[in-house]
């Protein structure tokens, strides 16, 4: 059937223009990427999680997760300022726990060596976590 | 010691925080000096003073097994400084939520 006839006859048919490769291929591009973030989304909570408790124990975890840690996890400046100003300059140690637990899970060599950047860190495990998902 | 000097002690540098870690996820580790800097790709050397703190903070132990002098984690002072850590931290949100009601 036509899409002019479909239309004509009331029939159902996709907003999508036929034979228009682009505009599907954008639209799985745009949910593949939607899905990788959801991935290292995820990825990271369970970093935080798992090196937080690993460092300093459920309860502290706990803890924080009731003051809405985990509410400030996808914006780095913002989680920062956060362990920031409960840690203190233990802030830094407690994120050099997260990258080395999100470093392992993503098989990404950690190294102490040179100057920390947490936010660096971050799109160094974000690329690898999209290189990933790429080879699957 | 308050909690906030525990808490101090406790993230006083990244070797300190891959100890913790180290100890938290293998409970039962008993291991001399060299072997758990070899663990977190270290040397012994380089641990020694982090160690020493979070002895004489009573987290971790030394006993001495023949020649040999190990480091243990003792369970249940590490359980009860994490609680009065804890403590510290609910304390200080429910103090910061005072401050930042307007009256």
């Amino acid at each position: 059937m036509s899409r002019s006839l479909a239309l004509a006859m009331g029939s159902p048919v996709s907003t999508i223009p036929q034979n228009d490769f682009r505009t599907s291929w954008n639209t799985n591009r745009t949910n593949s990427a939607l899905a990788q973030e959801k991935t290292f989304s995820s990825l990271l909570n369970d970093s935080i999680g798992d090196g937080i408790r690993g460092a300093l124990g459920q309860a502290i975890l706990g803890v924080l997760t009731d003051q809405g840690l985990f509410d400030k996890a996808s914006n780095p400046k913002e989680f920062q300022v956060k362990l920031q100003s409960v840690f203190g300059n233990g802030a830094t140690v407690i994120e050099k726990v997260i990258i080395k637990d999100l470093f392992r899970k993503l098989n990404i060599p950690y190294t102490s060596q040179g100057p920390f950047n947490y936010g660096e860190a971050l799109e160094k495990a974000r690329e690898a976590c999209t290189a990933e998902a790429r080879t699957k | 010691m308050s909690a906030a000097q525990m808490l101090e002690t406790l993230l006083a540098s990244e070797v300190t925080g891959d100890l913790l870690v180290l100890f938290h996820r293998n409970p039962g580790l008993i291991d001399t000096l060299d072997s758990v800097a070899r663990r977190i790709g270290r040397t012994g050397n380089s641990i020694e003073e982090d160690v020493r703190g979070l002895v004489n903070l009573g987290i971790l132990k030394t006993r001495r097994i023949g020649r040999s002098e190990v480091l243990l984690l003792d369970r249940a002072r590490d359980r009860e400084v994490l609680d009065a850590i804890a403590k510290h931290l609910r304390n200080l949100e429910g103090v910061e939520k005072i401050d930042n009601t307007k009256f």
